[in-house]
């Protein structure tokens, strides 16, 4: 199952953070417009998910 | 990519801002090319840098104080919609800049800035709980929402 989770604080400042999303699923564009709907974008961090992911490849790879 | 992002909210969506409106009871006027103020621009708080460019903010502090009191009161009082929030006399007014609109509001008015809080926070988090959810519902994404203790929205949107 795929989640995307929105958290809006009392100021109005959002974080969305995705879970579920790996390889080719990470350049969702369903992702990136609900994220440009929102607002202006700050800084985006990898979760602890992508690098399992990512490492898996890379092993994969080599 | 699973990962985490930030995101300043930015006011663009007329449709999600008119249902942040019901969110909270409060009404908005669409076209309402003037909001409800104190009417006059007292000089004796700083300038609203957030209106303005950095530029135009120093160039206003720069002024002699009565050529400033001129150009504020010409610039207040002016919107392109505005909200209306139940038993405040002074309103909200929306200022279109670029792609996005600014909140400007008269915070003199006990009322208001009990209702507005520091900087429109409850606006702000109401418009962007609801933007989402319409993008949700755009995307076809089934959307919950649970609110958290310090007032904080969570919204899930599942994809099976």
């Amino acid at each position: 199952m795929r989640i995307i989770e929105v958290t809006v604080a009392p100021n109005g400042d959002i974080s969305v953070e995705t879970r579920g999303y790996q390889g080719s699923a990470c350049f969702d564009p369903r992702i990136t417009a609900l994220e440009e709907a929102l607002g202006r974008l700050g800084n985006g961090q990898p979760t602890d998910e992508y690098w399992v992911a990512f490492t898996q490849q890379q092993e994969v790879n080599a | 990519m699973s990962h985490v992002v930030s995101i300043s909210v930015e006011i663009r969506d007329l449709q999600a801002l008119q249902k942040a409106c019901q969110r909270l009871g409060w009404t908005f006027r669409q076209g309402q090319q003037t909001y409800q103020w104190f009417g006059r621009w007292m000089d004796d708080s700083p300038i609203p840098a957030h209106l303005f460019t950095p530029e135009r903010t120093a160039a206003l502090q720069a002024m002699p104080r009565e050529e400033r009191i001129a150009a504020m009161n010409e610039f207040l009082g002016h919107c392109n919609h505005a909200i209306a929030i139940p038993g405040c006399h002074y309103e909200v007014g929306l200022k279109h800049y670029g792609d996005h609109y600014k909140l400007v509001w008269d915070f003199w008015e006990g009322q208001m800035n009990q209702a507005m809080g520091t900087g429109g926070g409850p606006l702000l988090q109401a418009y962007a709980v609801e933007k989402a959810k319409l993008e949700a519902q755009r995307q076809g994404l089934p959307c919950t929402e649970s609110i958290l203790e310090d007032g904080t929205i969570k919204l899930q949107l599942v994809e099976a």
